[in-house]
């Protein structure tokens, strides 16, 4: 395998690793959000995949569920699903993190599974909207359960050596990340926004023992073998907003030279690449919860999180300055009210307290309007060039 | 001085439309409408005397349990009420405050309820809260609008974080909450709470529920005795007069006259034709809509889920601890319409909704998918098909904004009505 090959695992919804995975008789379980304990899905034994919309082109059998006011990336995942896309699955884990995502759970437990003869098994966990010690000991039971479930459905048995394990393997794979991003931030970039997206991408869909091994080795592509163009960069760009796991939606932004090398989505950068977002001096961290905890809720960069309104912006302010960003674009999908009152403050923010240029997409899932999005990014760094 | 401009604005609406219905129209009719004016006439000139005496504003959302303000000397104002009311009573509505927050980029399909407040902050004279005190529950606009208050206009905002499970962990953990959420805000008032007046308060309450219920056991009659506006003025009342006096008035009142209606066999619509259950939401940008149903369409809105407790009163209330009847109320409010169906899984939902339809004996279901409503709209077509397959009767959707008129128009929503009714009789 060619060493870049890894990111074009994000251009199908299975790969060749997958395949050989379920060949072997072996178990895939999928999650929609970040703030699922991935960790206890692998110490399972079992591949915890990130459910995405790849190679959705319409919502038709979506829409005979769905309402007109749902956001397309859960439309074009439920398609998908109900188009039998996703029969690889043994499982469904879900929380309430968004009033989209969390629905998914309802129409699978009242709907899909019981006009199946092979009904999904359906996980859920109640998630706190807000970082406090409570919430934290909350989320604590809450993965307690979901381990405890997995085992019963499963019939396993997960101890707590394979759960330090686990969090080795994550934690590895969490530093091989924040090297690659590395090479995003370089004066002249050697990684564009769209190739570190599709590299996260890949990065939810295997197992990550199997992603370690692909991330050193793209790591030491960029380090030694990779020599970057000497094309000017018209401009640095920071993505903030709803997630994003379509790398043609970056490369619309991209197109016109400029570059995307940083940003704060919960399928990209989020994921352990930043400043602990919430402490607590007084949490154990000898549990080996701990980590899972610390990531999922602690490290939470959701607007879900009522109270982390200002360490978010704490957050992206660091990040201008670190990562040396001229402009900011600010999107969201349609009917997202989570990022849709967030990106209200965020754009007034950014524009008046921090002074930085924004530009604010609301856009689909499905990228039928990149002429119109083409333009807008044109004129955006127009905007950038002349201040 | 310290502003509340649009709870005066609301008063002189109040008073006005009061002084019409008096002048002009026979004592018999619109006697809901007439005892929910009554109440909100003193309700405000209350709130409005009290704030004038310096006393602190506590904002709140429609899922929070008001009584436990009644620990404090404050004025409770019911956040998402009141560009509802302004939508309900003022010929324009409250779309300039939609127009106003969408130009500082709320964005269009969020709720309006939230969205109506935004965009009164971003103009002056807005109420002067001095706290906000909310839940982190039903929904997406909850947990992003009032960030809005608290980042951009700095308002100090507590939250109390509702778990999603509705059984006795939940309980307890909400319970906890709401306990911290009183020792909060006698930090931020300065103020001791005073249990005997949340005692009161409760009692008010557990008088609303009682008379509700009798009021509901009434409503089954056919002909339904109670008109289709009690429906949004319900839930005007359990939000605006929440944990109030007017509220336990209101029930107490609307339960007289219902009795009397139905000792006189005497329907609210002229010739009742189909009953019609709303399983989610009710019209609030125009009031004449439900009149509309009674008196032309011959389709009285018999039950929605906003005008049914999903609950009892809090029991053995004169003996009970401050915690026990902060736990109490902890459990109702986790249990209150449309938390209960929107902030948990959605069988409970569809329960409440095939109970509700048996219950009222309709003969048809009418879904207002609000476009804010993003967790119901999510399952409309379940609900259709569980109403189909386990009461039998048919569902009509129509999408729209409940306080926005330029969405979907009221003749829009007729037509719809009109044409579905085809398919009925």
């Amino acid at each position: 395998m060619i060493r870049t090959d890894f990111m074009n695992f994000s251009a199908t919804l299975t790969n060749p690793h997958l395949i050989n995975w379920i060949a072997e008789k072996n178990k895939v379980i999928g999650y929609y959000c970040s703030s699922i304990p991935e960790e206890i899905i692998h110490a399972a034994g079992i591949l915890p995949y990130r459910i995405r919309g790849t190679g959705n082109d319409n919502y038709i059998l979506a829409d005979s569920i769905l309402s007109q006011f749902n956001c397309s990336f859960i439309k074009s995942t439920l398609n998908l699903m109900m188009g039998g896309k996703y029969d690889f699955l043994s499982g469904l884990v879900l929380a309430n993190t968004c009033d989209h995502v969390r629905r998914i759970y309802d129409i699978f437990e009242q709907k899909i599974n019981k006009n199946t003869k092979t009904p999904i098994n359906l996980f859920f966990l109640s998630l706190p909207h807000v970082f406090n010690e409570r919430g934290w000991n909350w989320v604590r039971q809450e993965i307690r359960a979901f381990q405890g479930e997995l085992e019963k459905k499963f019939k396993i048995q997960i101890d707590e050596e394979k759960i330090i394990e686990a969090n080795e393997v994550y934690k590895k794979n969490q530093k091989l990340m924040e090297r690659i991003k590395e090479f995003r931030i370089l004066d002249k970039p050697k990684l564009s926004g769209v190739d570190f997206l599709k590299i996260n991408v890949a990065n939810g869909s295997v197992r990550k023992e199997y992603a370690n091994d692909q991330l050193l080795n793209l790591v030491e592509y960029y380090e030694h073998d990779f020599t970057p163009s000497n094309k000017n960069v018209r401009a640095r760009l920071m993505i903030l907003g709803s997630s994003i796991d379509n790398p043609g939606f970056v490369e619309i932004i991209e197109h016109h030279g400029a570059i995307v090398v940083a940003d704060l989505l919960c399928t990209s950068e989020r994921w352990g690449l930043v400043e602990k977002l919430w402490k607590n001096e007084k949490i154990d961290k000898t549990d080996p919860y701990f980590p899972i905890i610390q990531r999922i809720y602690a490290d939470c960069f959701c607007p879900r999180m009522m109270n982390g309104h200002s360490l978010r912006m704490d957050l992206v302010n660091q990040k201008i300055k670190h990562d040396r960003i001229d402009g900011i674009i600010v999107q969201r999908l349609e009917f997202c009210d989570l990022h849709g009152g967030e990106n209200m403050l965020v754009q007034h923010e950014i524009e008046e307290e921090l002074n930085i240029p924004v530009l604010s997409i609301d856009r689909e899932y499905l990228l039928g309007d990149t002429g119109r999005l083409r333009t807008r990014v044109e004129a955006f760094l127009e905007r950038l060039e002349r201040q | 001085m310290r502003s509340a401009k649009p709870l005066e604005m609301l008063y002189e609406a109040t008073e006005t439309t009061l002084e019409l219905i008096n002048g002009a129209i026979p004592k018999h009719e619109m006697k809901v409408l007439r005892i929910f004016l009554q109440c909100m006439e003193v309700n405000l000139r209350t709130k409005l005397e009290q704030i004038a005496e310096g006393k602190p504003i506590i904002g709140h959302h429609f899922a929070f349990p008001a009584e436990l303000f009644s620990c404090f000397d404050a004025v409770p104002v019911c956040i998402e009420a009141i560009p509802y009311l302004f939508s309900a009573l003022f010929t324009l509505g409250s779309e300039k405050y939609y127009d106003i927050a969408n130009g500082f980029g709320h964005p269009y399909h969020s709720c309006s309820s939230q969205k109506g407040m935004i965009g009164m902050a971003l103009q002056e004279n807005f109420i002067d809260f001095d706290v906000i005190a909310i839940p982190s529950a039903p929904c997406d606009n909850t947990i992003a609008g009032y960030q809005f208050f608290s980042e951009y206009k700095q308002i100090p905002t507590i939250v109390a974080d509702m778990p999603y499970y509705h059984n006795s962990r939940g309980y307890e953990y909400y319970g906890i909450e709401l306990t911290n959420m009183v020792s909060n805000l006698s930090k931020y008032l300065n103020q001791k709470p005073d249990y005997e007046k949340l005692r009161r308060s409760i009692d008010y309450s557990n008088h609303a529920i009682e008379y509700l219920a009798e009021i509901n056991n009434l409503r089954r009659a056919i002909p339904c005795p109670i008109e289709s506006i009690f429906n949004p003025i319900g839930s005007a009342v359990q939000n605006f007069f929440s944990g109030q006096q007017e509220k336990e008035r209101f029930y107490k009142e609307v339960l007289e006259v219902a009795k009397e209606r139905v000792r006189g066999k005497e329907g609210a619509a002229i010739e009742e034709k189909i009953r019609s259950f709303w399983p989610y939401m009710s019209l609030f940008f125009d009031i004449t809509f439900a009149e509309w149903l009674d008196r032309k369409v011959g389709m009285p809105a018999v039950s929605d889920i906003f005008n049914y407790f999903f609950f009892d009163p809090i029991k053995n209330l004169k003996t009970l601890e401050p915690k026990e009847m902060i736990n109490g109320l902890a459990y109702q409010s986790m249990e209150y319409p449309m938390v209960r169906q929107s902030e948990s899984f959605a069988h409970v939902f569809f329960d409440d909704a095939v109970n509700l339809a048996h219950q009222f004996s309709a003969d048809c279901a009418i879904f207002t998918a609000h476009i804010g409503c993003k967790q119901s709209t999510s399952v409309i077509q379940l609900m259709r098909e569980v109403l189909k397959e386990e009461v039998g009767i048919p569902m009509l959707t129509i999408e729209l904004d409940i306080g926005d008129k330029r969405m979907t128009s009221l003749e829009t929503i007729q037509k719809k009505v009109l044409e579905f009714t085809q398919t009925l009789l």
